[in-house]
């Protein structure tokens, strides 16, 4: 598979002709669960991720310069 | 005679709208913003890849700073390091991916040295340049455009390189 995905990766310096050209690779996850994983925001994590910003925004102020 | 495939859903998930509400569930008040560009700069290959030098720009880190936020936004400088050998680790745990859906322990799944090797060896490939080059995952598009974007262009004229694969996580 890797191998495959870096030969899409030179067909399309080879072959790509103008700008913002997009292909995709068929390869696909086996279940639709990392739909779901993929930056979740539900009840279960409302607060955690409220708490992580407040940390964030602190360290961004500390670390101006 | 094969039949149709058929899904239940679209391939990808909507970055955009993930991106956005998950920021304003961290308390930022200002929507997270894309940048759009209606005019991107296009140049064709000047030569056959064949008789290209090609290398590879990746956002991991050369530098263990663990899993913290605070990790993330000390890393401001690109790096460079030889290809051959290639790195045994390099580290992303202190970027933002879907950690648990993968795992970045086989570096060749981000940064396929070995696998463009074979590609040259097959001759699709003129060479891989002797470097390959990081640049920090930075919010900030400012610092993006104008100095790691020059600065990994500068390591890859250094090295004669025609084209780059860049491997963003």
């Amino acid at each position: 598979m890797q191998r495959a995905i870096i030969g899409l990766a030179l067909d399309m310096l080879e072959g790509a002709w103008s700008p913002c050209t997009t292909v995709r690779a068929p390869f696909q996850w086996p279940d639709h669960q990392w739909r779901h994983n993929f930056m979740r925001v539900d009840d279960d994590n409302r607060e955690e991720l409220a708490r992580a910003g407040e940390e964030r925004r602190r360290l961004q102020e500390s670390m101006k310069y | 005679m094969a039949l149709n495939r058929r899904n239940t859903h679209r391939s990808f998930v909507s970055y955009i709208d993930k991106s956005r509400i998950y920021y304003e569930a961290q308390g930022y008040k200002q929507p997270y913003t894309w940048a759009v560009h209606d005019r991107v700069p296009f140049t064709l290959p000047a030569k056959p890849l064949s008789q290209c030098k090609v290398g590879f720009a990746t956002t991991a880190s050369i530098v263990d700073f663990g899993e913290s936020v605070e990790s993330l936004m000390r890393e401001r400088e690109c790096y460079f390091a030889q290809c051959d050998p290639p790195p045994e680790r390099l580290f992303t745990g202190h970027l933002f991916w879907d950690k648990e859906a993968t795992h970045t322990g086989d570096v060749e799944c981000f940064l396929p040295l070995k696998g463009l090797s074979e590609y040259v060896r097959m001759g699709r490939v003129a060479a891989v340049s002797p470097r390959f080059y990081g640049v920090p995952t930075d919010y900030s598009q400012g610092r993006t455009i104008k100095k790691h974007a020059p600065q990994i262009l500068k390591w890859a004229r250094e090295d004669g390189v025609d084209a780059m694969l860049l491997s963003a996580l």
